[in-house]
């Protein structure tokens, strides 16, 4: 019988004493990564993401409706991260776990703070009309780090979104849409998650899977731009971390985020 | 109005841009009796299945039928609920969804009466399936989401979830292969209706109403028993029958590719 | 008609009569013929006891028995009061199951002798792994376990330090560390359940 499965923990710190985990990475080593964009024909935008077998998919509606009064100049983009019972056994059907809210919010406040898309690109007419993009990812297949997957779903499939053209009635006020004709936007930045996890205290490993994500505590996540800035860091409960195991996710982070953008430019070309 | 607080806030109302522009209402079938993506009304539409699609679930698959892509897993069989009595049969519990985007009309997140519809065809159909006797005091589950819906989507995920079920190892009298055709008119079938093509009464004139509706079968090919059906529209009996007729044959067909895809992942058993 | 050794076969398929051979596991009998129930390879045994031989479907290791009565099962033990001991059931027949079944043993159940004896704090702690029998499907909640048998008891437990501890005898187990000695109802070691990777 798997001993594995028996005692997690203890098979675990035998394989981390040889420096390998049990799928056969280094510590630092990150999954291979699959990226795919506008599957979906019904979305605006789409793309599916696979991460080792962790698989994300985001599609992108976009709908037109009237801005709201604080921002009447400004379009809206709502984030929403499902966690589906599909993806794992983790999770039950019915309303969003715990950690589907997390990573919600996560990509709320990651594309509020970066701008890949500036809202005010999503203005028809200011006070009147503005588009709102829906931008609905499902976790399909849920072996851990679901984050990193998903900001890279959600930035791939906004790069692809592509909404028909609008012109509205002087006379009428009517909105009138020619779906033959559709733009894309220009998104700016092109941020990339990494997210590491702590051991038993001591050991930190890069792009842990839903095994390791069980056993242990205290998720970091980094998140670089193409400049090689930090734009975002979250770290989820946890021991204290010295400073330079910090530095030494940061450094990771800025590799794997180099290697990410290459794949954004190979879907976007 | 409630508020969903585990969610972010959305605008109260928004409307597809597809809603404001003109659209021209054209016939199922042109003048060269071809439908609009070019094909026949008998021809059907490729279909591809793939077993082991979520690495992280007991059984799972993924359709594709023309541009309709569902995804299905399957779990268990586990304990039941604490608060659910004892029962010496398994219990099947199915979630059927569509993804949010997976429509021309962006879905809800919560489930509408249309899903639970497909969710209670897809239950039944499959319960005359599974060997539930084997699974006493058990449940398993079975999860479809349709990623893409180009039409005929209950028939695809029925396709799909037994072939996630066989995929589970869990016991079946039979495989289950759907399949569903439009009736339009009382000479023409479109086999594997598009989403266009599919039943919307509303659009229809007063004037040809009659023999108009999607009908969707689920058989079981070895037995040759059908262990579904679902009718939408209205449709003279003799029609219903054709109807039937023409997707119990169409499901036939989809026995040679189901046995394929469960087949050519078996090379590494040790008897 | 008969279906020949290693043919691949899916659910529904008819493999052989009743008159030429029995039923085995992932086979279904209807009408007087055999058919598969699930996707595998077709496997023939001959029976000792009877002259038909067993047709059964082999198919991916993925396969996953409910527990029946008799069955052996692995157990960790979750919970334990004065009656009984709850436990989660994680493999049948050395099968890992991919959710756990719940799972009890009653006082009376714990060992052949003294039945009226058992105090249940002396045989399990919460965190041990037991081996068990597979009484009854019980009641709607819990599977009922036995361990009244000398291969069935105790197999993995651990001591407040976290050390393993060694089986002594039936009754009693020691912490190679502390040499502090614990009751438990000690399964007698068997290498065939329990096989762990060569340090």
């Amino acid at each position: 019988m798997e001993l594995l499965n028996l005692q997690p923990v203890e098979s675990y710190k035998t394989f981390l004493k040889e420096n390998i985990r049990p799928d056969g990475r280094e510590l630092m080593e990150t999954r291979q990564t699959v990226l795919n964009v506008g599957s979906i024909s019904t979305a605006d935008g789409s793309a599916l993401v696979k991460l080792g077998e962790t698989m994300v998919i985001c599609g992108v509606k976009a709908e037109l409706t009237i801005p709201s009064a604080e921002d009447p100049g400004k379009g809206i983009v709502v984030p929403n991260m499902e966690m589906s019972a599909l993806c794992s056994s983790h999770f039950k059907p019915g309303p969003p776990s715990e950690q589907a809210q997390v990573i919600t919010k996560f990509l709320d406040n990651l594309l509020k703070s970066c701008t890949v898309i500036d809202t005010a690109d999503l203005c028809v007419m200011k006070d009147k009309l503005v588009w709102v993009l829906y931008c609905d990812l499902i976790c399909l297949n849920y072996d851990g780090n679901a984050l990193d997957a998903s900001v890279l779903a959600l930035i791939a499939a906004l790069q692809n979104v592509k909404i028909p053209e609008v012109t509205v009635d002087d006379e009428s006020g009517l909105p009138h849409t020619n779906m033959e004709v559709k733009k894309a936007f220009a998104t700016r930045g092109m941020p990339c998650a990494t997210t590491f996890t702590v051991f038993d205290g001591s050991h930190i490993i890069a792009d842990p899977t839903l095994k390791e994500e069980d056993i242990t505590e205290g998720n970091i996540t980094v998140v670089t731009d193409e400049h090689d800035n930090l734009i975002y860091v979250q770290r989820q409960g946890g021991l204290a971390m010295p400073e330079a195991e910090m530095q030494k996710c940061v450094k990771r982070a800025v590799e794997h985020g180099s290697e990410m953008r290459k794949l954004y430019l190979a879907v976007a070309s | 109005m409630p508020t969903d607080s585990r969610r972010l806030p959305v605008p109260e109302v928004s409307h597809s841009p597809e809603l404001f522009c003109s659209s021209d209402p054209t016939s199922l079938i042109n003048d060269d009796s071809l439908r609009k993506d070019g094909r026949n009304p008998e021809e059907i539409a490729g279909i591809f299945m793939q077993c082991g699609t979520v690495s992280q679930a007991k059984g799972s698959s993924f359709c594709e039928l023309h541009k309709t892509k569902v995804i299905c897993s399957v779990y268990g069989p586990k304990d039941v609920e604490q608060k659910e009595d004892f029962q010496m049969i398994g219990k099947l519990k199915c979630d059927f969804k569509f993804a949010p985007f997976s429509c021309h009309k962006r879905r809800g997140h919560i489930a509408d009466l249309e899903e639970s519809e497909l969710c209670e065809v897809l239950t039944q159909a499959l319960s005359s399936s599974v060997c539930l006797h084997r699974y006493p005091k058990s449940q398993i589950e079975v999860y479809v989401i349709v990623l893409e819906n180009n039409g005929s989507a209950l028939a695809a995920a029925i396709t799909a979830a037994s072939l996630a079920l066989a995929d589970a190892c869990i016991e079946q009298y039979d495989i289950v292969a759907a399949a569903s055709v439009r009736v339009f008119g009382k000479e023409n079938f479109l086999r594997d209706p598009t989403f266009h093509e599919e039943y919307f009464p509303h659009q229809l004139s007063k004037k040809n109403d009659f023999n108009n509706g999607v009908v969707t079968v689920a058989l079981m090919p070895t037995l040759n028993q059908v262990c579904g059906v679902l009718s939408e529209g209205c449709m003279e009996s003799s029609v219903l029958q054709e109807a039937i007729q023409t997707c119990t044959e169409e499901a036939q067909n989809l026995y040679a590719p189901l046995r394929k895809c469960l087949t050519s992942n078996l090379g590494d058993i040790n008897v | 008609m008969d279906a020949v050794v290693g043919q691949v076969c899916i659910p529904g398929e008819r493999l052989s009569s009743v008159e030429l051979c029995q039923a085995g596991p992932g086979t279904y009998v209807r009408q007087g013929y055999v058919f598969a129930s699930l996707a595998g390879l077709v496997a023939k045994d001959r029976e000792k006891s009877s002259d038909l031989p067993l047709v059964s479907v082999k198919s991916k290791n993925k396969a996953q028995s409910v527990p029946e009565i008799g069955a052996i099962v692995t157990c960790k033990i979750t919970q334990i009061t004065s009656r009984f001991a709850k436990c989660h059931i994680i493999a049948v027949n050395n099968k890992t199951l991919s959710m756990p079944f719940r799972g009890m043993i009653r006082k009376e159940n714990v060992r052949e002798t003294d039945r009226d004896r058992v105090e249940i704090y002396k045989c399990f702690r919460p965190g041990d792994i037991a081996l068990a029998k597979v009484l009854s499907l019980g009641d709607a909640s819990c599977y009922l376990l036995t361990t009244a048998e000398n291969e069935l008891g105790v197999v993995v437990a651990h001591s407040d330090e976290g050390v393993a501890l060694i089986p002594l005898s039936h009754n009693e187990m020691q912490c190679p560390k502390s040499f502090v000695k614990e009751n438990r109802k000690v399964a007698r070691p068997q290498s065939e359940h329990l096989a762990f990777p060569e340090r």
